[in-house]
C-alpha cells in the first residue's frame, strides 16, 4: 500500500482505517480534512490485457455530502486525471444515483457518506507484458456541509501483471457498484420543450402505486432542480413535467429516473435516441 | 390544473407527484424585466436598481468566504472586471446574501474592511441578509452574475466563465461569459451566450441545514 499522508496524526487514523477495513495490496488512501480518498483494483494481479473496472471512493465525513455529475444548483462534481502505460485508457466516471438534498429554495444531487465513482481501464492494445501495470489518478473535488472546501488527492496503484486475473478483496464490492451504476435503460419516447416546462413521455409499467417520480437531467440548468415534477401514468406510459431552467435542452437528452414505490427507489437510465 | 391532473393520475390508478417548497428558485430569463429592489450598502445608504436605469447594471452574486468566490476575488480577477467596466460606464452592484451566522455573512464594518482586503472596485457593496433579493433573483451560487442592460432587461444570466473552479489557475483557459456579454452591451451588441448555468458555492439563505460560523 503506497500513501502520500499529511501528518502523523492522519498516519495514526490512517493505520486504525486499514486495521478495520482489512485494506490489500489492491488500494492506497489518502486521508483528508473531511473525506478519505481510495483508489481500488479489482485484482491483485492482472492479465495485462482485458479491461478492468476501478473504484476511486470517497468516504465522507458525517455532515457533510460531494456531488454527482450535475451537481444541481449548486456545488461541483469531481474531476479526475489519470496517468497511465502509453496506450492505455481511463473510462468516464460510471456514477451511482446521487440523493436530493436542499437547501432554502435550491436543491443539490449529492452523496452522504460515501462516492463511489468507477473507471473503466483498458490496456493498449496488445496488452502490456509482463511485470507491472501502473495507475496514478489526481483527483480534485468539492465537499460541503453548510459551507464548501476544495480537496485533492494523488493516488497510485500498480498492479502486477500475470497470465490471468486473480481477485482481491475488492472484486464483489466493485461487481456489486458495476451492477448499481447502470441502471435498466428506457428510452425517451418524447422530449417537448418550451421556456416553461420541458414534457418527458417513458415507457413504464410498474407492478406496484408510485409514490415519486423524479429525473435528474445529466446536464446541469436544463430543468429547475427544486421545481415540483408532475408525473402521471396512463396506457404504461409515464409522463414527467418538468420546469425548464435556463440552459438549452440537449439533444440527445440523457438522465436518471427515479421511482419510489412502498419498497423503496427504483433507477432507471434514461436516453433519448436523436431524430434523423 | 393540479386537481385536474391528481384526477387523471387517479383515474389512471397511479400516483405520482411530488410536493417541495412553492419556494423554490426561478431563473430570470433573458429579456425579462429586472426586478427592482433597494439594498443598503456597507455605509448604510439605499441603493436601488431603478436609479441606474438608462445605465449598464453588472450584478456579482458575492461570498468572501467560499472557495469559488474567494478565487474570482483573491485572484483579482473580480476586482479587475470591476475596474475595468466601471470605468467604462458601467454600475458594478455587488450582493451579499449570506444569512446572519452562515459563511459568508459580515455585518457592514465588517464587511468594509473585507472589501478594502480584496480591493473590491464595486460601485457598491450590498447588503441582502435576508436572502430578499437573492430570492427575488432566482441567484443561485456565488459568483453568480447578472448583467442589465440601459432599457432595465435581463441581459445575461449565469457563471463568471466557462470552468467551474476554486483554482485560479483555470483562469487563463475560461471563456469569461460575463465580461464578454458587457462586451457584447458596451459595443451595441447582444451578449451570445446570454444565459448559462452559475457555478460555485450555494447561496447561505436563512434556516438552511448545517452548523452555524461561531
Amino acid at each position: 500500500m503506497r500513501s502520500t499522508l499529511p501528518s502523523l496524526v492522519a498516519l495514526a487514523a490512517l493505520t486504525l482505517y486499514c486495521a478495520a477495513v482489512g485494506s490489500t495490496l489492491a488500494d492506497s488512501r489518502v486521508v483528508q480534512g473531511h473525506t478519505t480518498a481510495t483508489l481500488a483494483a479489482p485484482y491483485e494481479r492482472i492479465d495485462g490485457k482485458s479491461p478492468f473496472w476501478v473504484l476511486f471512493r470517497l468516504d465522507i465525513q458525517p455532515g457533510w455530502h460531494t456531488y454527482w455529475k450535475n451537481p444541481g444548483d449548486a456545488g461541483l462534481a469531481p474531476a479526475l486525471h489519470w496517468t497511465l502505460p502509453p496506450g492505455a485508457t481511463a473510462s468516464e466516471i460510471a456514477w451511482q444515483p446521487p440523493k436530493r438534498m436542499p437547501f432554502g429554495p435550491l436543491l443539490g444531487y449529492v452523496y452522504e457518506g460515501s462516492a463511489d465513482h468507477l473507471v473503466k481501464i483498458t490496456p493498449p492494445p496488445g496488452g502490456i507484458a509482463g511485470g507491472k501495470f501502473p495507475l496514478k489518478v489526481d483527483a480534485t473535488w468539492l465537499v460541503c456541509s453548510e459551507e464548501c472546501v476544495p480537496e485533492k488527492a494523488s493516488l497510485d496503484l500498480t498492479l502486477p501483471v500475470g497470465d490471468k486475473n486473480v481477485p482481491s478483496a475488492q472484486d464483489e464490492a466493485i461487481r456489486k457498484l458495476l451492477a448499481s451504476s447502470t441502471p435498466k435503460p428506457l428510452p425517451i419516447l418524447t422530449a417537448k420543450s418550451d421556456a416553461a416546462a420541458l414534457v418527458l413521455t417513458v415507457p413504464l409499467t410498474p407492478d406496484k402505486a408510485i409514490r415519486d417520480a423524479y429525473f435528474y437531467p445529466e446536464t446541469a440548468g436544463v430543468i429547475e432542480p427544486a421545481a415540483k415534477q408532475e408525473a402521471r401514468i396512463a396506457s404504461g406510459i409515464l409522463t414527467l413535467t418538468l420546469k425548464r431552467g435556463l440552459v438549452a435542452v440537449p439533444s440527445p437528452l440523457a438522465g436518471l429516473l427515479e421511482i419510489d414505490d412502498a419498497d423503496g427507489a427504483h433507477f432507471y437510465s434514461l436516453t433519448q435516441t436523436p431524430t434523423p | 390544473m393540479k386537481t385536474l391532473i391528481l384526477t387523471l393520475a387517479l383515474a389512471a390508478g397511479v400516483v405520482a407527484a411530488t410536493p417541495r417548497a412553492s419556494a423554490q428558485a426561478s431563473s430570470l430569463s433573458p429579456g425579462s424585466p429586472a426586478p427592482d429592489f433597494t439594498l443598503k450598502d456597507t455605509g448604510g445608504k439605499d441603493v436601488t436598481l431603478s436609479s441606474f436605469k438608462g445605465k449598464i447594471v453588472a450584478i456579482d452574486w458575492a461570498n468572501y468566504e467560499c472557495p469559488f468566490d474567494r478565487m474570482h476575488y483573491a485572484s483579482g480577477n473580480l476586482p479587475g472586471l470591476q475596474k475595468k467596466y466601471t470605468g467604462k460606464g458601467v454600475v458594478w452592484l455587488s450582493i451579499h446574501s449570506s444569512a446572519p451566522g452562515k459563511e459568508g455573512y459580515f455585518t457592514a464594518e465588517e464587511m468594509k474592511e473585507e472589501n478594502a482586503r480584496y480591493g473590491t472596485a464595486s460601485t457598491a457593496v450590498l447588503l441582502d441578509p435576508t436572502g430578499a433579493v437573492a430570492r427575488l433573483y432566482g441567484a443561485k451560487t456565488t459568483p453568480h452574475l447578472f448583467v442589465v442592460g440601459t432599457d432595465g432587461t435581463i441581459q445575461y444570466n449565469g457563471a463568471i466563465d466557462s470552468v467551474p473552479s476554486t483554482d485560479p489557475k483555470s483562469l487563463p483557459d475560461a471563456t469569461p461569459y460575463a465580461a464578454t456579454a458587457l462586451d457584447a452591451l458596451l459595443t451595441g451588441g447582444k451578449p451570445n451566450p446570454a444565459a448559462t448555468q452559475p457555478y460555485g458555492c450555494s447561496i447561505k439563505f436563512a434556516g438552511t441545514p448545517g452548523f452555524d460560523k461561531k
